[in-house]
């Protein structure tokens, strides 16, 4: 009974933190420019690490086209964006035009590193991506995933946890299934 | 029907149209032996070498198709409008050549084969080359000098022919040469004129550590000062005290003097087995850890990749050029971006169809463009590339991670992002990430245990390069296959 609860539980706290436009045509999307994400973290390479590991592991769904780290450089530098980590609506429309991007995925990195309890630790990471779509700037799909963290088993019998690079590929995966889902 | 010694002659001659009693009878389309610019023999990856087929006859416009028989098989090498191939040989050995014309009518002509033209695989033992002095990447002060001192004794007690040192401190004082960590076209060209040097070396001190147990890291090039500034050899050499340490400890090294003759004993070695003719151009970077190469491919892949499913696209016709460019190095280690782009650059060096641009030579076009990259290469700097160096492919990345350890014990770990840009097409080919321990791959007692960062990475970079470069196409002469940028939706 308590894994009956606690399994809807989970797929409802999952659906809870996705949004999907349903006006969207998601298929009609062809190629992504993944912008730099915000750090929220104490960790000064936090954002980089993970945006790096987004767009690995989105290009390699090969379901879009991610424009390189060096295009998206440029098309901010070209848009002059005050704050690329946060751009407004019509921001994103003229950047999306520069780089010939069908849409644009922001992000913020929470969570990244070590959490502490008692004599334990593990690492955990908590991210939020959304997608704001090129020819309008609206947000088109939203999603966040926390991965790792300390563990009833960790507690009990110690143990440092998943690698970070482990964790990381874990919430983005979980981030991917997402956008991806139904 | 006149045969002319060196020609062939084709088939019946075309009728023209209009008044027939205006124009000469065509002749048919004839060719003769297709003739080098640059006498045999040359050295491999150093010379282009422009063959031009000299034809007469025919209707129309004609076609030329270079043949060349490499001693095992034939193949058409260039076809098109041009009568002169440039052909940029790769691989040592024995070349026939051959031209073949056909006119608008499809008359067709062929020309015998060409003497034979020798190839040769090392610019030898005798050619005189110059050190630079070493690039000191290790981040920490090391003894540089007595380094390269040792590297030169060694090199003079193999009696390979090095330019002696005050000739070359005349030179650069007077050539105002700044920057030894690569060789630039116009300084290649001076070399070569003024001092009858064939080729550069280029060392670097990647890595040293003199607490116990020491490390060092050595890498290594060979530039020709031809023309093309070819890279004829890269080497390099990683070590740990303790990485062999034997039955109880009796193989521990301490001393980092004994250290560093044992890196430097590894890459004179490999130079002159180069220059002896006995290696290929790029050896695998001894690293003195325990393994197969086979083996290491396989557990050093990268964690995610995508390959563009048609790409790299590999020429007959010609080795593609690739250009590393630095990485950009977020680890705060310093030197970790140039030091990757080195590690890339002898993970393509050698690889048959694949000619990698002279670092030297990518760096001064970088600063005469004021190229600054904001993030990473774009599309248009990209262009600018292709358009100053041929470029067809540039391969980028991110250092995210390139640490040693320090002291008994430990690991090092290496984590970095690689971009590959097809500059023809100017699309993004190719995404990956990898990111790995020293002693992730531990059986058992520290055997699998890599204990530099420097073969470390060597080993993963192997492995992206081994993964992008298989099943690589291979076309004609006409370059790229045709592709589509947005053939990724599901």
């Amino acid at each position: 009974m308590a894994l009956v609860v606690f399994t809807g539980c989970a797929s409802t706290r999952s659906a809870r933190v996705t949004y999907h436009d349903p006006n969207m045509d998601f298929a009609s999307l062809r190629s992504v420019a993944v912008m730099p994400f915000a750090n929220l973290t104490q960790n000064p390479n936090a954002a980089d690490r993970v945006r790096d590991v987004f767009m690995t592991m989105l290009q390699a769904t090969g379901a879009v086209y991610v424009l390189p780290p060096g295009e998206v450089g440029r098309g901010i530098s070209r848009s002059s964006l005050a704050n690329p980590v946060a751009p407004t609506a019509d921001e994103v429309v003229a950047f999306s035009k520069i780089v010939s991007a069908d849409a644009v995925i922001l992000g913020s990195v929470r969570e990244y590193g070590e959490a502490r309890s008692g004599t334990t630790s593990a690492n955990i990471i908590s991210v939020s991506v959304r997608m704001m779509e090129a020819q309008t700037g609206k947000v088109v799909w939203s999603a966040s995933s926390t991965r790792g963290g300390i563990t009833t088993v960790d507690r009990l019998f110690g143990g440092g946890g998943e690698p970070l690079n482990a964790v990381t590929e874990d919430a983005v995966r979980d981030l991917l299934d997402k956008l991806f889902g139904s | 029907m006149v045969a002319v010694s060196g020609c062939a002659t084709g088939s019946a001659p075309a009728r023209h149209g209009g008044d027939p009693s205006n124009r000469p009878p065509a002749r048919p389309p004839a060719v003769k032996v297709p003739v080098a610019d640059a006498i045999s023999p040359q050295v491999a990856r150093t010379a282009t070498v422009r063959w031009t087929a000299e034809a007469s006859g025919g209707v129309g416009a004609l076609t030329y198709a270079f043949w060349i028989d490499d001693g095992s098989e034939f193949k058409e090498a260039r076809q098109g409008p041009s009568p002169a191939w440039e052909w940029r040989p790769t691989e040592a050995g024995r070349y026939r050549v051959k031209a073949v014309v056909t006119d608008s009518l499809g008359n067709r002509a062929e020309s015998g084969w060409s003497q034979e033209y020798e190839v040769a695989a090392t610019i030898g033992r005798r050619a005189r080359i110059v050190v630079f002095p070493m690039e000191n990447m290790s981040g920490t002060a090391a003894p540089g000098r007595d380094i390269l001192e040792g590297l030169k004794k060694r090199l003079a007690a193999r009696e390979i022919n090095v330019l002696d040192d005050k000739a070359l401190e005349t030179f650069m004082a007077r050539h105002r040469v700044r920057y030894t960590g690569g060789l630039t076209r116009e300084l290649g060209r001076a070399f070569r004129t003024e001092l009858d040097v064939e080729a550069v070396l280029i060392p670097s001190l990647d890595l040293y550590d003199d607490s116990v147990p020491p490390k060092i890291g050595i890498t290594a090039r060979l530039v020709s000062t031809e023309e093309e500034t070819a890279i004829l050899w890269v080497d390099g050499a990683s070590l740990s005290g303790d990485q062999r340490p034997g039955l109880l400890g009796l193989g521990l090294v301490t001393d980092p003097n004994m250290l560093a003759a044992r890196a430097l004993a590894t890459i004179v070695s490999s130079i002159d087995g180069y220059l002896s003719g006995a290696r290929n151009l790029s050896a695998r970077e001894e690293s003195g850890d325990t393994g197969k190469d086979a083996g290491h491919r396989r557990k050093y892949l990268p964690r995610g990749s995508f390959r563009k499913p048609d790409a790299p696209v590999l020429r007959r016709d010609r080795p593609i050029k690739v250009a590393v460019l630095p990485f950009l190095d977020r680890s705060g280690r310093p030197y970790a971006g140039e030091i990757m782009a080195r590690k890339f650059l002898a993970g393509f060096a050698g690889r048959s169809h694949v000619e990698v641009i002279e670092p030297g030579v990518v760096r001064q076009a970088l600063l005469q463009s004021r190229l600054i990259m904001e993030g990473g290469l774009s599309f248009p700097q990209a262009d600018l590339l292709r358009e100053l160096l041929g470029v067809d492919y540039v391969v980028s990345g991110d250092v995210m991670d390139y640490e040693d350890s320090r002291g008994p014990g430990g690991a090092p770990y290496a984590e970095f992002s690689v971009h590959v840009i097809d500059a023809n097409r100017r699309q993004a080919v190719w995404t990956s990430s990898s990111y790995e321990r020293g002693d992730g791959r531990v059986i058992v007692f520290d055997w699998g245990k890599t204990h530099t960062a420097g073969a470390l990475v060597s080993k993963m970079v192997r492995a992206v390069t081994d993964l992008f470069l298989d099943g690589a196409a291979v076309t004609g002469s006409t370059g790229s296959s045709e592709g589509d940028v947005g053939s990724h939706l599901p």
